[in-house]
């Protein structure tokens, strides 16, 4: 599950908003807020060096940063904020963020605690501090900043009812998510992603009729959720209605073309089903994405407790893309290239580069020289280059 | 564990009113006294992290199941002469035991351990894994000889746990060797992230070992055959458990393996001795939702009855032990969550495991050994290094946990691993070894379930191998039957008494017992009284060799 914080902290920020007199800084504040993070960057910091003792170029300029994807120099101007406005609630919450997204998360931890003390009537540090240990799967943590969150103020922040129940879920405490989802649906009766969470968790209870109304509505206020789809899919499966599991998992795959649990699941149910041939084809395919499938998995958690390792973000742009999900690969290119500028230098990531602007016929050369052939991410990024390429030449003709 | 007034029995076929069985950790009072050790207390290295093994074998033929107990050691040795070494200890009778020299004390970091007689000379051998290769234990009758090197199983790798089982069904035991990790220290990297802490690196970015099979000549001899007989896999995994079970019922033993953080193995038996990869199309590879696990701990038993074998494997922490309910025709389905087992198992980290009847009600219960590989896990809020062990109760197809419930012994967090099921007095129950990395053993005594009605039946093959292993053993009472088989692997790290145990759910005798051993050999008995082991010899019947006639 997941949630989006950001937009909270775009406004906390407003209280350091100065009026600097400076021209490269006004623009550069201007452009952030329009929401041009990376045009903002070379005019925020020349306003930093124009301006080395205003606690908000530091601040901004870190913003600025966090947003553009560059944890690692976020983290440094926010430390330099902070120690020119400790007492600035919306520079320590930045501060935690920015050393969150480096991987420094004790910092973080203190930074978040800190902005929460200095204005205990704000819950959003606390939220921030949750979804970082959620993240990081410490439930333990993360469940009780989501706790402390949802007591401030009557009847508590959705966001943080939502965090504890999949903070709870997280332990498989069963119970606990079950009664904290339904806290966030009292307080916002259409959140969908607390419905969703209910419906996960009604699922594993063996409520099969309480999951699937929880399922349906999530579905119908998320639209095209790949993880709502798989659920209603999975809970077909047990309710052993596997035509209705069929449609489910092929339309989670629809969402999201690299759903593993989905490609597993849909080929076993075909089995089930006596459809052999289909249900092999289908797990063949699993087996061949298999090794991508979990190094992708392995390599997201590895990257979620050290978010600013170049070779975590490389290893899951060239995972991405060999299980077809461009998307992805896309948005874990555009992360790697703000950690390493020079990533085209290596022949894999360049040839990457140049399929996802859709020039196959000159990535699939370049690819060949460049993957090992022992490597099982190497055959499955060189397959789907190659898939690619000939769809490609295929419509053309 | 002791025997109960026969007034406790009134009305057989009353169970409900019996207090249930509880299990008491008498290790030290029944003198299993040997503190293992397993690398340095902060486990810097993968090598650190799996404990030692156990193995129940009746090593003198006096009909009491022995204990054997490997030791480990570390990375930067000992001086020589404080090395730790393994133990054996003869059971003395009355759930007793006293240490006894009988040859294989020989230092060395060991591993999983694998007990049968694969030499048919009517004794059990012994086979314990290590870091560097297996050593085959011959039973001398007395002592133990090093049988590794002219038997032909000597190889250097780490190994695991093992099976011994006739897969070739030639009347002899043939053995297959779990291996884990190719572990090269100035290879391996120090302090990976987890939850927050550093901890050791691996299995995942290591080299992982292949398991080997070995094919026995029949003349006390193997020959690794793992190619040739289809068991070599293009990707070896992190091979930690072994099962063989007939799971298709054609009357060959299939071949389960449990692999670490990559998908389980299932090797069907296509009845020559050759076999086929299949778990990706049994369902058995990976959890429902196509993730691999860390599978540790392997049992495969008749857990809904309906007379095939279901599966059992522990994995990891924050992933549940996944029971695969089987659907036939090589199919299989995850229904731990619908057994009820996912949420009860989430947080421990699980090792040793096996369907066992602790209660006498005549379905298959379960037990978990736990403790975390991680002594970081502490600083981890919600974590713990050291676990205690479950038991979980079969209730009609979900399971219960029953711990809390079933004494003393559940309510202690250790740092367990292996888990090795005999029945140490004779009484008629099963009783349970529990090892514990960096520690003393726990023996689970079951205390209660002996005055509930009981037949275990000790087979002497013919023409099979000779303790039968792999014959499938069938009791029918009341309508009902039981279907179980005999073997000794299974687990984690384990050999356990190969006796096949029923409880009778409250009858007082069996209507009928059938087995069908892997020769083909079919006995069967009618009207047998509980409360009694038999000896079953191929082709010859069942004779009682002991147990109290209840009914008086």
């Amino acid at each position: 599950m997941r949630g989006a914080l950001a937009p909270l902290l775009a406004l906390s920020a407003q209280a350091v908003r100065p009026a600097s007199g400076n021209a490269d800084f006004d623009q550069g504040l201007s452009l952030l807020e329009a929401g041009r993070p990376a045009e903002a960057i070379p005019l925020l910091r020349r306003g930093f060096a124009a301006l080395p003792a205003l606690p908000a170029a530091p601040f901004y300029l870190g913003r600025a940063l966090l947003l553009a994807g560059d944890p690692r120099e976020a983290r440094e101007a926010l430390e330099r904020a902070a120690r020119l406005a400790p007492l600035v609630p919306a520079v320590q919450t930045s501060l935690g963020e920015g050393a969150a997204a480096a991987g420094a998360f004790e910092q973080a931890e203190r930074a978040f605690e800190r902005a929460f003390e200095l204005r205990p009537s704000d819950p959003a540090p606390l939220l921030l501090l949750g979804e970082m240990h959620l993240r990081r799967s410490v439930f333990a943590k993360a469940g009780e900043a989501f706790s402390r969150a949802a007591k401030v103020g009557e009847p508590g922040d959705v966001r943080a009812w939502r965090g504890l129940g999949e903070a709870d879920l997280g332990r498989m405490d069963l119970p606990g998510a079950g009664a904290a989802f339904r806290r966030a649906l009292a307080v916002g009766p259409r959140d969908g992603l607390s419905l969703y969470g209910l419906g996960m968790v009604l699922l594993r209870a063996g409520d099969l009729g309480g999951a699937r109304a929880a399922l349906l509505e999530a579905e119908g206020i998320l639209r095209r959720d790949a993880g709502v789809a798989y659920e209603l899919g999975t809970l077909a499966a047990r309710a052993k209605d596997p035509r209705e599991a069929i449609r489910w998992f092929r339309e989670t795959l629809l969402r999201d073309p690299a759903h593993a649990g989905a490609t597993h699941a849909l080929g076993q149910t075909l089995l089930a089903l006596g459809r052999t041939e289909e249900g092999r084809r289908t797990l063949e395919r699993f087996r061949a994405k298999k090794p991508i499938f979990d190094a992708v998995f392995t390599a997201s958690l590895q990257a979620a407790a050290a978010p600013a390792d170049p070779g975590l973000r490389e290893s899951l742009v060239l995972y991405s893309f060999a299980l077809g999900d461009l998307e992805r690969a896309r948005r874990e290119l555009e992360a790697l290239g703000r950690l390493r500028p020079d990533w085209r230098g290596d022949g894999r990531l360049a040839a990457v580069g140049l399929c996802l602007e859709g020039r196959f016929e000159e990535a699939l050369p370049r690819l060949r020289s460049a993957l090992g052939a022992g490597d099982p991410t190497a055959r499955a990024i060189l397959e789907e280059v190659e898939a690619r390429a000939a769809a490609r030449k295929d419509s053309a003709r | 564990m002791r025997r109960a007034s026969f007034l406790l029995l009134g009305a057989l076929g009353g169970c409900a009113d019996e207090p249930p069985p509880v299990f008491r950790d008498v290790a030290q009072e029944a003198g299993l006294d040997l503190r293992t050790l397993c690398g340095d207390p902060e486990k810097p290295y993968i090598v650190d992290s799996l404990g030692t093994g156990a193995a129940f074998l009746d090593f003198d033929l006096d009909g009491r199941p022995d204990a054997f107990l490997a030791n480990g050691s570390r990375l930067r040795g000992f001086p020589p002469g404080e090395e730790p070494r393994p133990r054996f200890y003869r059971n003395t009778g009355e759930g007793r035991f006293v240490a006894a020299v009988v040859g294989l004390e020989r230092p060395a970091w060991w591993q999983g351990c694998a007990a049968g007689d694969f030499d048919n000379d009517g004794d059990p051998d012994l086979l314990v894994t290590s870091l560097e290769g297996p050593v085959l234990w011959r039973n001398l009758q007395g002592s133990f000889g090093d049988a590794t090197a002219p038997a032909g199983v000597a190889h250097r790798a780490w190994g695991t746990s093992a099976s011994f089982a006739d897969l070739d069904a030639d009347g002899d035991l043939d053995l297959y060797v779990c291996g884990y990790v190719r572990f090269e220290l100035e290879r391996t990297p120090k302090g990976c992230p987890w939850k927050g802490v550093r901890t050791f690196c691996g299995p995942l970015g290591l080299p992982p070992e292949a398991d080997r099979y070995f094919r026995n000549e029949g003349d006390g001899t193997f020959v690794e055959a793992s190619a040739a007989a289809g068991l070599a896999v293009p990707d070896p995994a992190y091979g930690l458990g072994v099962v063989a079970s007939d799971l298709d019922q054609d009357g060959a033993p299939d071949l389960y393996v449990a692999n670490d953080s990559a998908g389980n193995f299932l090797f069907w038996n296509r009845g020559d001795g050759t076999f086929e990869e299949g778990a990706l199309f049994a369902g058995t590879a990976y959890s429902r939702d196509g993730v691999p696990q860390s599978g540790m701990g392997v049992d495969a038993g008749d857990a809904d009855g309906d007379g095939d074998f279901e599966l059992f494997v522990t994995n990891f922490e924050s992933d549940h032990s996944t029971l695969y309910r089987n659907l036939g025709a090589r199919r299989f389905e995850d229904v731990s969550s619908e057994a009820d087992l996912e949420a009860p198992t989430f947080l421990m980290l699980k090792w040793g495991t096996r369907f066992f009847d602790f209660d006498h009600d005549g379905d298959l219960d379960l037990f978990e050994a736990n403790g975390h590989v991680y002594p970081q896990v502490d600083a981890v809020p919600g974590l713990s290094y050291r676990q205690r062990n479950q038991l979980f109760r079969n209730d009609g197809g979900k399971f219960v946990e029953v711990g809390g419930t079933s004494g003393p012994a559940f309510a202690v967090a250790e740092g367990n691993r292996a888990a090795a099921f005999a029945d140490l007095e004779g009484d008629g129950d099963l009783d349970v070894l529990v090892t514990r990395i960096d520690g003393l053993p726990a023996l689970l005594r079951n205390d209660g379930a002996s005055r509930l009605p009981w037949i275990r039946l000790r087979l002497d093959g013919r023409r099979s191998n000779r303790f039968g292993y792999g014959a499938l053993c069938l009791l029918r009472t009341g309508g009902r039957e039981q279907r179980r088989e005999a073997r000794s692997d299974g687990s984690f790290f384990a050999a356990s008494e190969p006796v096949v145990h029923f409880g009778l759910g409250g009858s007082a005798a069996a209507d009928e017992i059938e087995v069908r051993w892997p020769s083909g050999q079919v006995d069967r008995a009618p009207r047998l009284p509980a409360f009694r082991l038999y000896r079953v010899v191929e082709g010859e019947g069942f004779h009682p060799v002991s147990g109290a006639d209840r009914s008086d």
